[in-house]
């Protein structure tokens, strides 16, 4: 039986290597595909996502868990693509705002999203609006996910938001980065706000449950 | 004097930001502030001024994001050399015949080392060399390498600057408040502690501190008792660069709601800490720099 807690832990250690021969060997046992992704990966970087916000882990050892995350994704993906799973994860466009070039804390959120099932769509640094918008188009995105390390850049924010509305896309809007507050995204009409990379992941999971419910309700 | 043996005599007052005092004076959202050494020195120059003016001992260069790695991603990469030579001229020129010290200003590279980023130490080295070489030719008296997070950075900044001739070395780190304690710890989970003790090992002429979330006058002058203890015994200077408070946004504009009378009012505790070099980071304004110089003067005629 392939032991979870233990793949959790070593996930959790960064050891990428083992990580990946864990899910081959869970896979070889015959165990299903999402739930070796579930209950092998997605447990141990919910883990890892906890110990960081509480300030019990920084960014070196969330990184290395990463890398074991994506290690153990590399053998899950094809498998689960095949069976149409993929297309069932929700899509994350994300990218730092037009004038700001820093994307560390931006493609920490990715990382820990993607860990947490969701598929990223990454503009990378200096995005506009339009370029925003275009992706979330192009890829049905339920989340727009915006970054800024800069207090000088974050003021293009609402920019995005309200072109986003005037958009008329469904699309849910989550802010975050260094100089970003609640408050700020509050009065700029952000649908969220995470303080952190983890916070960031409860927040998107809230944001897809909201908008699912708003599309069920009539 | 050294920028040292002066520290070691009397409390030195650094000066304010720099990004915003730029962005006052025209610079867009997000441009390349360095470009302006060469481009508009004047208004480089006029800020730094006001900085002399205030009563500032050390003024900082306009070349925190003056490495070619940085530069790159402004496609300003091929000025590097002539960015950071005119940054340290414009911050001499600043104290005309006045004394004081300049400090050339490396930033962080901007992303993440091999092998928790894609960016090899070479790579880093050759860069910050490069910087430091054209801050050293320009006659800076230090360098600071800033806004440190990552003791393998640091390391590479401290000793490209020594290698390039700095006549004093300074590293500063950016610490950030924990969520459950009134601990700091930097992005990559540095302590100040091991911060100091790095930073001596590698033979820095002056441990600092500057930026950071939630990082106020307090916070900064536990953190400058924690470099003490350490450095305690080699008398090593000990420099504080706190933010104006946390930055908040009224009607769509970014504004630091530390007055400069609420931030001055820290200075002592700062000093009695430990710190030698006083200054501001993000959000301070030749105002905040001007009350920390009545403070300090006031202070040393009371001690």
């Amino acid at each position: 039986m392939a032991d979870y807690a233990l793949m959790n832990q070593l996930l959790f250690e960064g050891k990428h290597k083992i990580v990946q021969q864990m899910t081959e060997e869970a896979l070889a046992e015959g165990l299903d595909v999402a739930a070796v992704l579930e209950d092998g990966l997605i447990a141990g970087m919910r883990v890892v996502g906890e110990d960081f916000k509480r300030n019990r882990i920084f960014v070196p050892e969330v990184l290395l868990a990463a890398r074991a995350m994506k290690a153990g994704m590399a053998i899950l993906r094809p498998l689960l693509t095949e069976r149409g799973d993929a297309d069932t994860s929700e899509t994350i466009v994300m990218g730092t705002v037009k004038g700001d070039l820093h994307d560390i804390g931006k493609n920490l959120v990715g990382m820990m999203a993607e860990g947490a099932g969701f598929t990223i769509v990454d503009l990378g640094t200096d995005t506009s609006a339009e370029e925003f918008i275009a992706a979330v188009r192009e890829h049905d995105a339920a989340i727009l996910g915006m970054s800024a390390l800069l207090t000088t850049t974050m003021i293009y924010m609402p920019k995005v938001v309200e072109a986003v509305k005037a958009s008329g896309l469904d699309v849910k809007i989550a802010v975050g980065g260094a100089p970003v507050t609640p408050e700020f995204a509050n009065e700029i009409g952000a649908d969220g706000y995470g303080a952190d990379a983890a916070s960031a992941v409860n927040v998107f999971k809230e944001l897809v449950a909201a908008r699912e419910a708003s599309r069920t309700s009539p | 004097m050294t920028l040292v043996e002066a520290a070691r005599k009397r409390v030195l007052l650094g000066d304010g930001a720099m990004g915003t005092e730029l962005q006052r004076a025209g610079l867009e959202p997000g441009g390349c502030g360095e470009a302006w050494n060469v481009d508009a020195p004047d208004k480089v120059l006029a800020i730094q001024k006001r900085y002399v003016a205030a009563g500032s001992d050390c003024l900082i260069t306009n070349t925190f994001g003056g490495s070619r790695i940085m530069l790159e991603r402004h496609d300003e990469a091929e000025r590097v050399f002539a960015i950071n030579k005119a940054g340290a001229e414009i911050a001499r020129q600043a104290f005309a015949d006045r004394a004081g010290f300049v400090l050339g200003d490396i930033g962080p590279f901007g992303g993440l080392l091999e092998p928790y980023g894609d960016i090899s130490e070479d790579r880093v080295e050759r860069a910050f060399s490069e910087q430091a070489e054209a801050l050293v030719a320009g006659g800076v008296d230090a360098i600071l390498i800033e806004t440190q997070t990552a003791l393998e950075e640091l390391r590479i900044g401290l000793r490209a600057a020594k290698r390039a001739g700095a006549p004093c070395v300074i590293g500063s780190m950016a610490f950030d408040k924990m969520i459950e304690s009134d601990e700091v710890r930097t992005m990559m989970g540095i302590s100040p502690e091991r911060a100091a003790e790095f930073m001596l090992e590698e033979g820095a002429d002056v441990l600092a501190l500057n930026c950071g979330t939630g990082v106020d006058m307090a916070v900064a002058a536990a953190t400058v008792k924690l470099y003490r203890d350490v450095s305690g015994v080699s008398d090593t200077p000990i420099m504080a660069q706190p933010n104006a408070g946390l930055p908040v946004v009224e009607n769509m504009k970014v504004v630091y709601k530390e007055t400069p009378e609420q931030m001055v009012e820290g200075v002592p505790a700062l000093i009695e800490a430990g710190a030698s070099i006083v200054g501001g980071c993000c959000g301070s304004t030749p105002d905040h720099i001007r009350l920390f110089r009545e403070v300090l003067n006031a202070y040393r005629a009371g001690s």
